[in-house]
């Protein structure tokens, strides 16, 4: 349960955002098209794909693309225990198959999904 | 206006739209990744010279043999998991430097350096440490049952390196050690009725024994002896006794006495048939067009091979690497299939599974330097085997019609 007081402040910072986007009602459109955009709306779908995109840079740059090597029986760090270097690969791998095979998809059905939209 | 239209469809039809946008996108996008790895197979394997890849494959493999500090770091990783991978390292660059070389005779100077230090390191090693030194624990857990122990993985491998540097270029303090070796092999052979020779107690690999046939012929044609009696009784005995039925592969390994341990093996069968090449040509063909039809597979552009065929069940061992269920992908089959793919001019299945490297192998480039980050220095050095395959086998077979 959370204290007294961090409650407090984050009903405090709700408060003021909500105050905030009521002032200005374009803003408080777009942020919650963003916030509520629905499930696999073109929207959606991109904020998806930002989210895995950025997933995998992070992978890559905290250098977890050595640790694919237990692919091959090794470790890319003999110290390392072996399921912890065989689930930093395995993290890598998957984020790396997500970025080329399923980003494109994601943003392939956004650019569908947009072009199917009435009224647009 | 845009919001109240949407917010209009019932949740249920939007997600069914959503989903068959994304089956449409899936459908379009996934027989098209490949084409975004797929590279002609002369970049990988070419007809003569030296491809690109094999350009990049040996630049960083020879940096590993003239920095110390980074060949010891790549051994440790290696050792750490299997001390064979070490020799076998050594091996297939050896062999690969040997072709290289053969390639382009510019650099030959350069790699008959390297293959000097590496055959004279590997030699002092078996001498001061043992055989047991580049074998797994698991040589030392009962006794050889033919004795003085010898393995055939360290007799055929060390031939097939003596062999392939003085084909490359004599030298003729290498004749005599070959001599010996070939000499060795050969008597083990005849005194067992399968002609086999142990390379772990009580345990024949096929990996090993067409290796080491190999090095035989490779020995013939350099020293003008003559083994091709005991090649064409290996390959009868073989062709009886060593074949999985259901598949027409030979077995991986088996008993002194024929009992069979690993059936067919894609870690094994591709190597077997190149280097079966020089002993029985159609036997080979035929071995390499069984293996491609029962455990090469191409999924969407992409290429790969299974380590077991359909009619044999095996378990995950350190030969086969870790097998990614569903499509039974193996990294080490698939690595090896390169080697026979290559060797026996299959270009649409170098092409495919040349996209596979580049795609889930994750190569890392510095400096013209390749690696391959899912691999290690032994997978790289079979994969460089697999880019410069083909002359050492073709001016052995020229020597020996002399």
């Amino acid at each position: 349960m959370k204290p007294d007081s961090e409650t407090t402040r984050s009903a405090h910072v709700l408060a003021d955002e909500a105050a905030d986007l009521g002032a200005n009602p374009e803003r408080s459109r777009e942020h919650w098209r963003w916030r509520r955009a629905g499930f696999l709306s073109p929207t959606d779908l991109i904020v998806r794909a930002i989210v895995l995109s950025a997933l995998f840079g992070l992978a890559h740059w905290a250098g977890l693309r050595e640790h694919t090597t237990f692919l091959s029986g090794t470790l890319a760090d003999p110290s390392m225990r072996w399921e912890w270097a065989a689930f930093l690969g395995c993290t890598y791998l998957v984020l790396c198959f997500a970025l080329v095979l399923l980003v494109p998809i994601l943003l392939l059905a956004a650019v569908h999904r947009w072009l199917d939209q009435p009224g647009r | 206006m845009k919001m109240h239209q949407r917010g209009a469809i019932p949740r249920g039809r939007r997600w069914l739209i959503g989903g068959a946008a994304l089956a449409l996108a899936t459908v379009v996008w996934l027989p098209l990744v490949h084409v975004f790895f797929t590279r002609p197979a002369a970049e990988f394997h070419a007809a003569s010279g030296v491809s690109p890849k094999a350009r990049e494959l040996a630049a960083r493999h020879l940096q590993l043999w003239t920095d110390p500090a980074l060949r010891q770091r790549e051994l440790d990783r290696m050792r750490a998991s299997n001390a064979e991978w070490d020799f076998m390292g050594r091996s297939f660059l050896v062999w690969s430097l040997a072709n290289l070389g053969l390639r382009d005779p510019s650099a030959k100077a350069r790699h008959l350096d390297v293959i000097d230090r590496i055959i004279a390191e590997t030699l002092k090693l078996e001498a001061e440490l043992g055989m047991h030194f580049f074998l797994m624990p698991y040589s030392k857990a009962r006794p050889y049952v033919v004795q003085p122990e010898r393995s055939l993985f360290l007799e055929g491998e060390i031939a097939l390196m003596l062999a392939s540097r003085r084909l490359l270029e004599e030298k003729a303090e290498y004749a005599k050690p070959l001599a010996e070796r070939i000499g060795r092999i050969e008597e083990r052979l005849r005194s067992n009725p399968l002609l086999a020779m142990e390379s772990y107690p009580d345990e024949c690999w096929m990996f090993d024994h067409a290796l080491a046939l190999a090095a035989v012929r490779l020995s013939d044609a350099l020293d003008g002896t003559d083994h091709s009696a005991l090649c064409r009784d290996w390959v009868g005995v073989a062709r009886r006794k060593l074949i999985h039925r259901e598949s027409g592969l030979l077995l991986s390994s088996f008993t002194l006495d024929g009992l069979a341990l690993d059936g067919p093996e894609g870690s094994t069968i591709w190597m077997v048939a190149h280097c079966l090449q020089l002993v029985d040509e159609a036997f080979a063909r035929d071995q390499y067009e069984r293996a491609r039809c029962e455990l090469g597979r191409t999924l969407c552009g992409f290429g790969y091979a299974c380590e077991w065929p359909a009619s044999w069940s095996g378990r995950m061992d350190i030969d086969s690497g870790p097998i990614i269920p569903g499509l039974n992908i193996s990294a080490g089959s698939s690595g090896m299939a390169f080697i026979g793919a290559c060797a026996f001019g299959d270009d649409a299945f170098v092409r495919s599974l040349a996209a596979t490297l580049d795609f889930a192998a994750f190569p890392s480039r510095q400096e013209g330097r390749l690696r391959y980050c899912a691999s290690n220095q032994v997978g790289d050095a079979a994969l460089l085997y697999a880019t410069v395959v083909g002359p050492l086998w073709e001016r052995a077979r020229t020597l020996g019609k002399r």
